[in-house]
């Protein structure tokens, strides 16, 4: 490696180095540059970590979601009534979750009776769809 | 008649046509086959091709110049002048003989005219020693520059790589990152073989800036190794840009076999648990980390690592969906086509024919496969230390940026060995990783060997 070390190998010398630059020092200048990689995305893994526990622990630390007793009395009860299969009803409110990406209360389920064409359906769906959900 | 016929004659390009034309015209139908038939990164290889083609092509008000001062293209002393004040210049015309004050240098000692006009002064007469972007001469001409020359300004002056990585930012979902935020460190050791491919390209010959461009193919990101090739070897640009945009269309054929040969079949069936959903505020939080930590790191990528999160922002807000649909369609398919041909109007015969462009194509190979075996390693060293929940190793490919194409590797590699076995969203963490990774091995190059 010493005898290695002492081939000058580029035309063009480092920014830091002022002497020829040898395979020792390319080697080493390569070595740096791996550390401040793996360095800054094994600081960004440890930030991304505290930060992620940081707020789990922030939301534990809040009381269950719509477990009061007026919310807890009403919509969990009224589902069953309606006689829907419990997969119908999970489907409908995962739906609603991806939609509007917020906490909801699931009231009713009622079957949509119409007469209007399909093909009406899908157009007035396409037309609601292109606008915000508010 | 007749006459008029010769007159016409003289007047087409066809005594233009040079031999590295037409040598040229047979790599522009190679990327053609590749890039139609056979699928390789078609949105990027055809606008390359087709501006390789226009290149290669004796084309007028496509490429020149707009006129003005004639700059010294490196540090040089004039050595003769072959036009004289008041002399009718044109594109391709020789117009003085340099000598590199470097002599190392393998710079062409031909300064050629860049522009149509009228030699109006010359700056710096013979035996004068000039540095590079000094004023040699002036040329004077009512006719404005070609629409390639403004185009292409938009890599000379960096707007296109960072303009591509504001989409990227758009499109690229981190959520597979910040749940397991380890994986990070899988798409930085993937980094290895941009070190490596450095240390082998100088063994070559090459400079450092040089081998530094050519050593971030390994990073297959594109848009930085571009960004990377202008700021430290604009003449390889080209060269750089196909071997970077050929290997990542070649991931499925380059990685499977370096996956296998370094993870034994128990490796390769362990089964890692599901991601634990993100919030909103987590992913908001994420990018402006990101921003910080890396701009504060390596100011020189600032950039890259402020559009790519800028675009992922907008995306992740959730209250610019219309800003976020320009940057993921309009913003990123506009630059795409301009940036294709932007670099495929660098592949000139004279840039591209030359010994360094099959040394690249060779380094670059290199480059990628080390970057695979750098993240597979990774993994496996980590999972010395995990006790639940242990890393496939197979994910640590997709350390190599090549987003999503290396992560759908591991994910059919996986499948290979146990078909239950869901790997995709496991791997686009490294997947995502590679992309900063690449961004600050980029940004520590520039930062460290910019200024020369």
């Amino acid at each position: 490696m010493a005898v290695l070390s002492l081939l000058p190998l580029s035309t063009m010398p480092l920014a830091a180095n002022t002497g020829p630059v040898t395979l020792l020092y390319q080697v080493g200048y390569q070595a740096a540059g791996m550390m401040i990689v793996l360095g800054a995305l094994g600081g960004l893994w440890l930030m991304v970590s505290a930060l992620g526990r940081a707020l789990r622990l922030t939301r534990a630390g809040q009381p269950p979601v719509a477990l009061s007793a007026a919310a807890s009395s009403r919509p969990i009860a009224a589902p069953l009534e309606t006689g829907l299969d419990p997969r119908l009803i999970a489907a409908i409110s995962a739906a609603i979750h991806v939609t509007l990406k917020s906490r909801f209360q699931l009231v009713s389920i009622q079957p949509e009776h119409t007469h209007t064409p399909a093909w009406s359906q899908e157009g007035r769906r396409e037309i609601y769809q292109s606008h915000r959900v508010r | 008649m007749y006459d008029n016929l010769v007159n016409f004659l003289q007047l087409t390009a066809f005594n233009l046509v040079t031999w590295q034309m037409c040598v040229m015209w047979i790599v522009v139908l190679v990327l053609f086959y590749l890039a139609v038939f056979k699928e390789f990164e078609p949105l990027l290889l055809v606008p390359i091709a087709f501006g390789a083609l226009i290149a290669n092509l004796p084309t007028q008000g496509v490429v020149n110049q707009a006129p003005g001062p004639v700059l010294a293209p490196f540090d040089a002393r004039v050595v003769a002048w072959h036009v004289q004040v008041g002399d009718e210049v044109r594109e391709g015309m020789k117009l003085a003989t340099l000598a590199p004050t470097n002599p190392n240098a393998r710079d062409e000692p031909v300064l050629v005219a860049r522009s149509h006009g009228k030699v109006i002064s010359i700056v710096a007469p013979v035996g004068a020693v000039v540095l590079e972007g000094q004023s040699l001469t002036e040329v004077y001409s009512n006719e404005p520059g070609g629409l390639f020359y403004y185009l292409s300004k938009g890599i000379h002056w960096e707007l296109f790589p960072p303009l591509i990585f504001l989409g990227v930012g758009a499109l690229t979902d981190f959520g597979p990152l910040i749940a397991r935020p380890i994986t990070l460190l899988l798409g930085g050791a993937a980094q290895l073989g941009v070190a490596m491919t450095f240390l082998g390209a100088t063994l070559l010959g090459f400079s450092s800036g040089e081998a530094a461009s050519i050593g971030i193919i390994g990073g297959a990101d594109g848009p930085t190794a571009i960004f990377t090739a202008n700021k430290l070897a604009p003449h390889l640009l080209s060269a750089i840009a196909v071997a970077a945009y050929s290997y990542m269309s070649l991931v499925p054929l380059i990685q499977p076999p370096i996956m296998r040969l370094l993870t034994t079949k128990k490796e390769r069936l362990i089964r890692m648990k599901s991601l634990r959903p993100v919030s909103k505020l987590e992913r908001l939080l994420f990018a402006v980390l990101v921003t910080v930590v890396c701009i504060l790191l390596v100011p020189a990528a600032s950039a890259l690592i402020a559009m790519l999160m800028l675009g992922n922002f907008l995306r992740e807000c959730g209250v610019t969906d219309r800003l976020v649909k320009a940057s993921q369609n309009e913003i990123i398919n506009v630059i795409t086509i301009f940036l294709g041909t932007s670099v495929g109007m660098t592949m000139t015969g004279e840039a591209f024919l030359r010994a360094e462009t099959l040394k690249i194509i060779l380094l670059g190979v290199v480059a990628f496969g080390i970057s695979t075996a750098g993240g597979i390693l990774m993994a496996k060293v980590l999972n010395l230390f995990i006790r639940n929940d242990r890393i496939n190793p197979l994910i640590g490919s997709a350390g190599v940026s090549a987003v999503p194409m290396a992560a759908r590797v591991s994910h059919v590699e996986g499948q290979k060995y146990d078909t239950g076995n869901y790997l995709l969203m496991h791997a686009m963490g490294p997947n995502v990783a590679g992309v900063i990774g690449t961004a600050v091995i980029a940004g520590y190059y520039i930062a460290t060997l910019g200024g020369h």
